[in-house]
Parts: C-alpha cells; structure tokens; sequence
C-alpha cells in the first residue's frame, strides 16, 4: 500500500497518547531504533516483542553487469537487513484478506495432460515432414561379355576353346588351314623340304644377292601392313631409291622372293648381321640368340675385376693399418651373434645352465685345439718372463702397457705379472685360449682383463691382434688371492660390456665375479 | 537481543525505569499494530521503512498431496532498511 504515516505523525499521536512531551516521545522512539540498531550490530538478531526479528544476513561477493554501460562490477560479501514480523502482526495486517482461504484447484493427474496437451499443440509448429524422394534406381547397362556356361564342351566331350572366349570371332580350324597352308602340319615337312631343294638351286649363291633378297622383303613388308585408302610417304636411306605405296600407283610391285634368311643358316657371315643391326631391320631369333652369346663374356668383365681389386685391397693393406673393429659392418656382425646367443640363452631354463653350457663349449674348442695342436704350437710365442728379457725394446713397450692396464683396472694385483703374448688365429676364443694357456677355460675373464682396450667384445677376437695372456701365479683349480682377484674383476668387465646385449648373461657373469671374489676373502 | 535486552538498553538511554519504558513501548507498538492494521506504513528517519504491501493471488502445487492450490491475496508487512542503517551493519 502507498499509504504511510511521518515520523512527525508517529510522535504527535505517541504524545497524544502518553502524555508526555513532543521532545520526549521523539527522543524515547530514536532510542528505541538505535537500540535496535546496536542490538543488530551486536548480537546480529534481535527478537522484540510486539514488531518481530529483525537478523542480519550474510550475502556472497557476486559480480554484476551495469546494464546501460555494460560493465562488470563485483559486488563484495556483505550483510543485509532481514525482518519477519511476528504472528500476531502478520495476521494484523492480513485482517482485511482473513477470510480468503487456499482452494483446491485439481489433482496433477487431472489438470496437467491437458494443460500440456494444449500448451505443446500450441506452441510447437508442426512442420510437415519433408517425403524422401526415392533415388533414381540404377539401371543395369547391357554387357557384352557373353557368360561363361557350362556347354563348353562340343558335342563329342572335348572342350571348344571358341565357346569360352567368345569364339564366333575366332576362325575355325579349317578356315585357317585354308589362310595358311603352313599350318597344315601333314604337309609341312615336305613342304620344307621341296623349299629347302628349291632355294639351294634357284636361290642366291653369293653374299650379296642374299642381302639385296632379305633388303627387298624387310622393305615389302609396310605394303602389308598399310590400309588401303591411305597414302604413306616412306624413305629408305641406302641404295635403293624412295618408292611411294598406296592405292593409286600402278607401277608394278616388285616380284616377292621368299625370305630365305632363316633357311640358309650356312650363308650367314658377322658383315650381314652387322649390316642388318645398322639398318634396324627386323631380326630373326637365331640372330638374338647368336648377340647373346657373343656378348656374355665382357659382362661378367667388370665385377670379376671389381672383386678382383677389392681382394687385392684386403690382402696388401697391412694389418696394424686396418682395423677391423672399426669398420662399421663388424659392429653389426658381432650384435647379430650376440643376438643368436641371446636365443640360446632363451632356450636354457636355468642362469645356472649357462656355466655348463660354457663349459661344453670349452670340450667342443678342446678338440679344435687338439687337430690343430701343432700349427698352433709354432704360432704361439712364449716370449719370455718379464724380469728375464729387459734388453728388447719392444718388451720394454709391453711392459708398459702392461703396467698402465694393471695400475688402471686392478689396484690390489701385484705390479709384477708373467706375460706370454698370442697372435689371434681364425677359430680362436678367449675360451680356447684360457683353457689352452691355464688347462680351465672359466678363467678367460683373466684375458680378456688383461687386453680389453684391444678388444671391443668378449665374443670376438680381431684376427691377427696380439693379445697379452697373463699366467698365473698358482694352479689354475687352486687360485691364488691375486689371480681370483683378478678373475672376479674379469668377470665383472665382462658384466659391463654385456649389460647393454643380453641381460641374463651380464647377470650370470655378476654372479661368477661376487663367487670368485668371495673366495679371496 | 530480546525485548528485555531492549528495555535495558532503552532505559539506560532515556534514563527512564524499566517499568516506564515497558509502558510507553507497549503504547508504541499499539500505535504501529493500528497503522499496520488500517494498511498504513510507518517511515522512521536513520532507520528504515514499514511498509504494507499487497501480495496477488497465485497457484501453487503441493507436492506432497499433488494438488494444485489457488493461493488467496494476501498483505504483507515489509521493511526497507534505511541507506544508512544499510551501511552501517554493512
């Protein structure tokens, strides 16, 4: 309602009312307001008597759009002014609309179908569904081809070609035995015959006549070729002048001679060949095959030569100068093998079985050994013993590099260490060797310690390199703490270099590296 | 706050006793019960505005009967908190 009262009324009418003064009543209902307004402030809820609750409300930040500008202002969390006035108040106020009371329109099952019902005919358009023009059908265009049934045999059981291939355009057999009499076969032969009497005594004796005679047909052969109705220009380069064929030329064609080329194999020289090449005449198959045979030789030529050269390379270069190790199809070649051995070690259950297997291997190189036992005998050097032989220079040498590869690797082994040096032979492994030099091939970690700048892998040894193999200082079953020491370091070497192929076999050699160092302590 | 805290705090002000200051707030709030009454609104400076207003009839749905009910008129006593007093409880 619009209606409200002053404050100037309020305080007239409280004074009327009281009987006190204006200034009084005025003063008494500010108090009452501020004290309201405190209690707000202080408690955030102040209940009376007589109006209701007056509460604070807390509000979230919000943002906001200022509709004429557009722009978003954000509204910070504040509280807001609550009031509910209480019962006997509210029903106060509603006196006038008291009697009212709430009416029961209708259940929902009753009300809203067809409520719905009318709102949705209304107010969705019905557009009319659009009629899906059926697709032009695909006419079925008329082939040629003539299907293949089953009467593909003639009358008597024999399979007619002529039914299967569409044969009305072929000729039949007997038209082409009338075309062409040579495919008559009961006549060929003395056909060939009566030919072959007639060009001996009528035909050309001498070189030159054959030429002009096989000249003439390669030329007459276009005449056959040409559709009548069409003029062709065709120039000849040699002796004979340029003739014109067609239709409106009178002049007589030259008599046709059997082209005897291929039935006077004995006339035949390298001249006429050579002539009939030049020309780009057509060639016979006897010539094709004559060609042929000629040239074989000179093309084997330049690969025989080229693996010559390279033969000669690989045997004059010097060994110390090639590396092998460095060429880049060896690295390849050593991961293939040691790719084949991973698969071998797939196929074995057990780590364990990899020390028999190596063991095995060892039997098997044995025997190798054996056979060439006496060759080896004259290869293998035994230079010296270290102390002995200090007048060479070139012991000299080893022992420094023996020295340098000891103070390297093994702190704990001895500086002074027997060394006998072997020239890599074809067949030769480190397993060979060790069980060769120390009668145990599971000690060839001590060589392959001892030369493991010159070798890339344990699996390959460069044919021709020096390897330095270190003797031991007890027996080879009964290991001294230096020589254990050192295996067990081989061993380890070994690991590194494996880790990286096979992982299995890397962790083998771990293992026999922690059991030869734990004999030492 | 309560009414009891009111009249505290009222009659601290006013330096009035407490029974006083019951009574001339009992006239008071008589005074206001008739102007709400006779759908009049009271405007008090620094403080806000009571305010009647006339609330129409609508249809509401109870769901748990599932009836639809005409809600009669109704009046309804507002308060409209002064810009002050908005700012100050802010």
């Amino acid at each position: 309602m619009t209606d409200k009262i002053t404050y100037q009324q309020l305080i007239d009418e409280f004074t009327e009312k009281s009987g006190r003064t204006k200034a009084f009543s005025d003063r008494f209902i500010k108090d009452i307001f501020t004290s309201i307004q405190e209690g707000l402030r202080k408690d955030e809820n102040v209940n009376i008597k007589g109006l209701g609750i007056f509460k604070l409300q807390e509000v979230a930040e919000r943002e906001t759009l200022n509709p004429k500008t557009g722009r978003s202002a954000l509204i910070e969390a504040h509280k807001k002014i609550v009031y509910r006035p209480e019962k006997a108040l509210r029903e106060k106020v509603n006196a006038k609309y008291a009697d009212l009371e709430a009416k029961v329109i209708g259940k929902k099952e009753d009300i809203k179908p067809a409520d719905e019902n009318k709102s949705d005919s209304e107010s969705i358009p019905t557009f009319p569904k659009p009629e899906l023009k059926p697709e032009p059908e695909m006419k079925a265009t008329p082939v040629n081809h003539k299907p293949i049934t089953s009467s593909i045999t003639n009358a008597d059981g024999s399979i007619d070609i002529r039914k299967i291939f569409g044969g009305d355009d072929l000729p039949s057999d007997d038209d082409v035995k009338k075309e062409n009499p040579a495919f008559d076969n009961t006549q060929e032969n003395d056909d060939i015959e009566q030919h072959i009497q007639h060009v001996k005594n009528n035909g050309p004796q001498t070189l030159d006549e054959l030429i002009n005679i096989t000249k003439g047909s390669n030329e007459e052969k276009p005449v056959e070729e040409e559709k009548p109705g069409e003029k062709v220009n065709i120039t000849f380069e040699g002796d004979t002048a340029p003739q014109v064929f067609g239709d409106n030329i009178d002049e007589p064609v030259k008599e046709e001679e059997p082209d005897l080329s291929q039935n006077l194999p004995w006339i035949k020289s390298q001249e006429e060949e050579q002539e009939q090449y030049q020309e780009g005449a057509k060639i016979s198959p006897t010539f094709i095959i004559e060609k042929k045979q000629r040239r074989s030789p000179w093309r084997w030529l330049f690969p025989i030569i080229l693996v010559i050269l390279i033969l000669a390379v690989i045997y004059f270069v010097p060994n110390n100068s090639l590396k092998i190790e460095d060429i880049a199809f060896w690295k390849n070649w050593n991961k293939i093998t040691l790719f084949e051995r991973k698969d071998k070690d797939q196929q074995s259950t057990t780590s364990n079985d990899l020390d028999k297997e190596k063991e095995i291997s060892a039997t098997l190189n044995k025997d190798k050994d054996k056979e060439s036992d006496n060759k080896l005998n004259n290869i293998f050097l035994k230079l010296k013993e270290r102390g002995e032989n200090t007048a060479k220079p070139k012991d000299e040498n080893e022992k420094q590099v023996t020295n340098i590869t000891e103070a390297t690797q093994i702190t704990q082994a001895p500086a002074d260490e027997k060394v006998l040096i072997h020239i890599v032979q074809p067949g030769n492994t480190l397993w060979g060797l060790s069980d060769h030099y120390y009668k145990r091939s599971s000690l060839w970690p001590n060589i392959y310690r001892k030369n493991i700048e010159v070798l890339p892998t344990p699996d390959f040894l460069p044919l021709g390199r020096e390897l330095l193999i270190p003797e031991l200082n007890g027996d080879s079953y009964e290991l001294s703490k230096a020589d254990s020491a050192r295996i067990a370091q081989g061993y380890y070497l070994a690991y590194t270099a494996y880790k990286k192929y096979d992982e299995a076999k890397a962790k083998g050699y771990l293992n026999m590296a922690k059991k030869f160092g734990t004999t030492i302590k | 706050m309560n009414t009891a805290d009111l009249m505290q705090s009222v009659s601290e002000k006013s330096e009035l006793s407490k029974s006083d200051t019951k009574e001339l707030y009992e006239i008071l709030t008589d005074i206001i019960h008739e102007k709400f009454s006779s759908e009049t609104g009271i405007v008090i400076p620094q403080f806000g505005t009571f305010r009647i207003k006339e609330k129409q009839s609508r249809k509401s749905y109870n769901p748990a009967s599932k009836e639809y009910v005409q809600l009669p008129k109704k009046l309804l006593l507002s308060f409209t908190p002064a810009a002050q007093l908005k700012e100050d409880l802010r």
